[in-house]
């Protein structure tokens, strides 16, 4: 953690914006200058498309709503869907790389040749297939985002789980008695949770744009949950004449938003990612000479 | 590693020259220089314009458009109706009467157009006999087909009409049941028994004995239908998909076809028909005509300010930001604008869904809309608010003048204090819950908007978005749906919806569990003369009213096409609809 | 190596099939409200057809393992079945689309790469530099925006300020080449800007694993300078990953021609794909999905052959 820190600026700042991000959904009721009655935003149509003002810091939107209440429980839409979204597809992959490293043999090579057919279809039809057939909602969008990712996922763990297993501490505890799939299950949480995280932090900004390019060809939340996406394609391009900041504010967040992820998630990436330690990396004049200087000019390289 | 530097350098290159190429030489033959920015108050804007004291200027031959059009079919045969507008290689027997310049004919808002107001295209004459039940229509000599496939620039007779119809009706020909269509042309052309031929320019109709009526001959009239020859019946069913045999007796002819993208006209150099305004001039003017699909409204908005379409009208949509910027970007005489009212969005209460049966249920949900706030905040507009079932006064079929106020404000008033009354009187003094299926294309805000308003009464609407009309038409139509009401397409005609009762109805809607106003409809449907046929709708129009089966969202919304001012010949008519479409194209020109 | 290739080929059956178990099961998935629907809409069109028609047509009365089989065996002579609403077999109206989404997706390809592994290389010799944190950046912020309202805008305002904007109507390359890239530079340059987002730190990061190897490190105790080095051993080796990245971008370039042939007015499979879907037209859906995942899987064919022949070491797993 320290490391990230001091060698990976940027990534510290993504990892900052996430969790600030995180908070504002949580405590969206508290921070919301016009928070929602009885599940609905405020309504005053009086005061549609309005710029910014000393009563809607962020202006308001076509029906008069506050931009900046409406961005602030977006967030929280946004946040639900991420999270949702990640545990759902990793207990999915767990399950299916679990058991199929466990079960090993036929049934495993069946399972990974479907994975790979899995993979040959584009994501995004896969998903704009699944919400025409399961209609539009949260919960539609969640189930037709985790399900792909939980499938595509399922590799890796189940590369994890055959390193388990090979590694015999799932044959000890086999002879000691017990069920196999749950031991197996027991040591490979350990070794997959790190990937986990950054998963999550990293996969955030790109379910958020999901979302958003699911609203653009018209499938995803209710007109009801405020969302980013919901706010660009529908009233963003329509107004984007009178009121461009209806599609720039919510734009200017989701790009944010991918940025931090991505670049939390690369940092981690470089932090951890055993291939990328050891050696210099790159060979130019400018850097050797620096680190000549850190080793006291001991030694060139 | 030479190589690898060489590849990339010409992949840069590459990268250049397709750049330049593509930004360089698009030649803007439309607008003139424009205002840039949002400078709104330098410019004027041109009035929604029913009379423009514009002069036309002389007619001119050449020239090219392109139109804005919304969607093709693949589907080429003469038994496509005023929906597949497009079909410029077709003609009728009748047509809308271009001589008539006054504006006002022209305002039609509802597809009940009178037959005085049409005049004979292939048709010379015709005389309708009561005794014998018989409308007898001579023909023009010199029409001929188009000089393409499977006609090849023959001249029409009066066997092709009467196969023209025969095909539609299954009554000869070789047809013994109707084709196959997306009209109904059974129950639009109802009143016809059977069609003979007397000679070869000479065809009879005769009419069935209950229709022997002059309001059925207004409908025979009035019913837009594509005339063909049999050479049709013979092509395999891949030659009728194939636009290459697509052809009719009309003023352009379709060259070129790219589905979902665009159609592409060139004049019929063998056209028969002169302009009735200049009668030496032989039409049509315009050389070639494409139509083209834009499936974005930000993109046809860049397509019409930069001249690359010069007609943006049909059912187009632009929000009324993007109406703005094209104001604001355009010099005012760079284009027209033509408004015109549609009906009101609103949402049709099914009656199988038990609170709504009660009719001060519905009151007190209509008393619980603000509808002057839509229509002054929401929808901008500073005009009276016209309600369901009242239109524009030109018209002339509306019953605008005998609505009283009590109807007027059943549906003006904004009370939400007396429908939570009502409410409790009916026996739901906790409110209840709807479902609602909408069309996601259309202002889904304002049913946001709506649900607000409810949910002040206490009752909480719930809202399905379906993927496409005929979802949402299937859902609301469906009684054992659970939706209890729909939204019947944001532009709900009342005259329209009393048109297509009165001819093609089955029995009680569930939009409308009454058999007083089948009654009323069925009086309508067989009235005898025109004038009594008008009253009759004036009645139903205003008991329709008043039971409230609608719940009105706001008023009357305006839509508005745009024309760029190379196109001229308008003489300040209103703008097209679909069964005047192929009538005004060749008789516009361009003006360079 | 041919027989490499055939093994690889060979191997394609299983993967096609598996896909078309896939596409196939999804389309099954189909709620009964939909056939009505599918009813009432043809209807509409003139076609009186009955619940029981469509579901034979969509082949849903017949036990789903024995139509699976007349489907699938039906796609290697070339039937892909019939559109529901359009007179039209699948196969002739994907073969007409396919031109335009190809091209789209050739011409975003080509201006990715052109762009991305120059700057990837470029990044990774300068790793934590400042050049390199910015590039990266620009690239993620490139990545984060919106691709829709990127086009809007990009649609909008060279029309306002310069009264242009790209053509409308579609011409084949063959018939009119500058008239058509015309209507495609735009698209496709937007497409390759998100794209090279990710695939610029792509290239960094499997240029950055290249140069931890020992042998570049011999290469350079030797007294080999920095740029022979990029490019004669790190590039070289590097591009087998980037190749693979390339080979999995299709995917997601094949998603996003959905967006952008709608914005752009392309008449390709994507936007067929979605009005196909909202029309529940679904034998079309499934040709069209059918037809993607081909593509894929013939990409990813040749990733893996030219994989074989850039190193002779590999191995078919």
């Amino acid at each position: 953690m320290k490391d990230l820190f001091k060698k990976k600026p940027m990534g510290a700042l993504g990892l900052i914006l996430l969790a600030l991000f995180v908070l504002v959904a949580i405590l969206a009721d508290v921070l919301a200058p016009y928070p929602m009655v009885n599940g609905n935003m405020t309504v005053d149509v009086i005061h549609k498309l309005e710029p910014s003002s000393a009563e809607h810091l962020l202006g308001t939107d076509s029906l008069g709503r506050d931009v900046l209440s409406y961005l602030i429980y977006g967030a929280r839409t946004s946040v639900i869907l991420g999270i949702c979204c990640t545990i759902l597809s990793t207990l999915i992959s767990i399950v299916i790389g679990v058991t199929s490293a466990s079960i090993g043999g036929k049934f495993d090579l069946i399972i990974q040749r479907f994975v790979d057919g899995w993979q040959c279809i584009p994501g995004m039809l896969i998903l704009i297939i699944l919400m025409n057939i399961m209609g539009n909602g949260l919960v539609q969008l969640i189930l037709a985002m985790a399900i792909p990712a939980g499938i595509g996922g399922s590799r890796m763990i189940r590369s994890s789980a055959i390193s388990v297993k090979d590694a015999g501490y799932v044959k000890m505890s086999g002879i000691l008695g017990g069920n196999v799939w749950w031991k197996m299950l027991k040591h490979i949480i350990p070794n997959i949770m790190p990937v986990i995280l950054m998963g999550l932090a990293g996969s955030l900004g790109g379910v958020i744009m999901m979302e958003a390019s699911m609203n653009f060809l018209g499938y995803g939340v209710d007109p009801g949950t405020p969302s980013w996406g919901y706010m660009i394609t529908n009233q963003g391009r329509s107004n984007m004449y009178v009121a461009p900041w209806l599609a720039l504010y919510p734009g200017i967040l989701i790009s944010i938003m991918v940025f931090a992820s991505a670049m939390f998630g690369d940092a981690v990436r470089d932090l951890m990612d055993p291939r990328l330690k050891g050696g210099i990396g790159s060979y130019n004049s400018k850097k050797i000479a620096k680190i000549a200087a850190r080793m006291g000019k001991k030694q060139t390289v | 590693m030479k190589k690898r530097s060489r590849l990339i350098t010409v992949l840069l290159v590459l990268t250049m020259l397709l750049s330049l190429a593509a930004c360089g030489g698009n030649t803007n033959s439309g607008s003139d220089t424009t205002n840039t920015g949002d400078s709104g108050a330098d410019t004027t804007t041109t009035d929604g314009a029913k009379t423009t004291d514009a002069t036309i200027g002389e007619p001119q031959y050449g020239g090219s458009i392109t139109a804005y059009y919304q969607e093709f079919a693949n589907n080429f045969g003469p038994e496509v109706g005023d929906n597949r507008s497009y079909a410029f290689w077709f003609e009728s027997l009748w047509a809308i009467d271009w001589g008539l310049n006054d504006s006002e004919t022209f305002a039609f808002d509802t597809e009940y157009i009178a037959a005085e107001y049409m005049a004979g295209q292939i048709a010379d004459t015709w005389e309708y006999d009561a005794d014998a039940g018989t409308l007898t229509v001579t023909l023009l000599e010199d029409v001929t087909f188009q000089d393409k496939e499977p006609y090849n620039g023959r001249g029409l007779v009066a066997e092709d009409v009467k196969w023209s119809y025969d095909r539609l009706l299954g009554t000869g020909s070789g047809w013994d049941t109707p084709v196959s269509a997306e009209t109904d042309w059974p129950s639009v052309l109802y009143m016809i028994e059977s069609i003979e031929t007397d000679g070869d320019y000479t065809v009879i109709f005769n009419l069935k004995a209950d229709y022997n009526t002059e309001t059925a001959i207004n409908d025979l009239i009035i019913a837009n239908v594509n005339i063909a020859g049999s050479e049709w019946d013979a092509l395999t069913d891949e030659q009728q998909s194939d636009w290459k045999y697509a052809a009719g007796t009309g003023p352009y002819i379709l060259d070129d076809y790219i589905l979902d993208n665009s159609m592409h006209f060139v004049k019929n150099e063998n056209y028969y028909d002169y302009d009735e305004r200049y009668p030496e001039n032989k039409l049509p003017y315009i050389d070639e005509i494409t139509l083209q699909v834009v499936t974005e409204s930000a993109n046809r908005l860049t397509q019409f300010i930069s001249g690359e379409l010069d007609w943006l009208a049909w059912q187009s949509v632009l929000s009324a930001s993007e109406m703005e910027q094209l104001r604001n970007s355009m010099s005012a005489d760079a284009f027209t604008e033509y408004n015109y009212y549609s009906a009101a969005s609103g949402i049709a209460m099914k009656q199988t869904f038990e609170p709504l049966q009660d009719i001060n249920v519905r009151k007190a949900l209509q008393m619980a809309i603000n509808s002057e706030e839509i229509h002054r905040e929401y929808m901008g507009l500073d005009t009276d608010m016209v309600f369901m079932g009242m239109f524009d006064v030109s018209t002339s079929y509306s019953a605008v003048d005998e609505w009283s106020d009590e109807l007027y404000d059943s549906y003006a008033v904004y009370d939400p204090e007396g429908a939570k009354t009502l409410l409790k009187e009916a026996g739901y003094p906790d409110g209840f819950t709807l479902e609602v299926v909408i069309f996601g294309g259309l202002d889904a805000d304002l049913y946001a908007l709506a649900q607000t308003y409810l949910a002040e009464i206490g009752v909480t609407m719930n809202i399905t978005i379906a993927s496409s009309p005929p979802e949402m038409n299937q859902m609301g139509m469906d009684p054992d749906d659970p939706h209890a009401m729909f939204n019947n397409g944001g532009k709900f005609s009342l005259t329209r919806a009393l048109l297509s009762f009165a001819i093609g109805a089955t029995e009680n809607s569930i939009l409308h569990d009454d058999t007083k106003f089948d009654e009323m409809l069925t009086a309508m449907n067989t009235a005898s003369t025109m004038e009594e046929r008008i009253e009759l709708g004036k009645e139903a129009d205003i008991y329709f009213a008043e039971q409230h089966w609608i719940l009105s969202l706001g008023a009357v919304e305006s839509s508005t096409d745009f024309i760029s001012s190379r196109i001229q010949g308008f003489n300040g008519e209103r703008t097209v609809k679909n069964w005047n479409m192929r009538t005004v194209m060749a008789r516009v020109w361009v003006n360079e | 190596m041919g027989k490499y290739v055939t093994k690889r080929i060979l191997l394609l059956v299983p993967t096609l099939l598996i896909v078309c178990i896939i596409v196939f099961a999804l389309m099954r998935m189909i709620p009964g409200s939909a056939v009505d629907m599918i009813v009432y809409r043809l209807g509409q069109a003139g076609q009186q057809v009955s619940a029981a028609d469509v579901e034979a047509k969509l082949g849903m009365d017949k036990p789903a393992i024995w139509q699976f089989f007349i489907w699938f065996i039906g796609i290697f002579r070339g039937d892909f079945g019939t559109s529901l609403f359009q007179n039209e077999s699948v196969l002739s109206m994907i073969g007409r689309q396919l031109m335009a989404t190809l091209e789209l997706v050739i011409l975003t390809l080509i201006l990715t790469n052109v762009i991305s592994i120059p700057l990837g290389l470029y990044c990774a010799a300068r790793q934590d530099s400042i050049s390199d944190y910015t590039i990266r950046s620009i690239s993620i912020v490139l990545m984060a925006l919106p691709v829709f309202w990127i086009a809007t805008l990009v649609l909008i305002y060279p029309a306002l300020w310069w009264q242009y904007a790209p053509p409308a109507t579609y011409v084949s390359f063959f018939t009119d080449p500058i008239q058509n890239l015309k209507m495609f530079f735009v698209p496709s340059l937007l497409g390759a800007l998100s794209q090279t987002g990710h695939q610029l730190r792509t290239v960094r990061t499997v240029t950055l694993e290249t140069l931890r190897q020992d042998y570049i490190r011999t290469a350079w105790s030797k007294g080999i300078g920095e740029g022979r080095i990029m490019l004669r051993y790190a590039f070289r080796n590097a591009m087998i990953p980037v190749i693979t990245v390339i080979g999995g971008s299709i995917p997601g370039l094949i998603g996003g021609s959905v967006i952008l042939e709608n914005m752009f007015n392309i008449p390709g499979i994507g936007a067929q794909l979605v009005n196909s879907l909202d029309n529940r037209d679904y034998p079309v859906v499934q040709g069209c999905v059918l037809i993607f995942a081909i593509i894929v899987m013939v990409v990813n064919l040749i990733v893996d052959i030219s994989y074989k022949w850039i190193d002779p070491r590999v191995e078919l797993e």
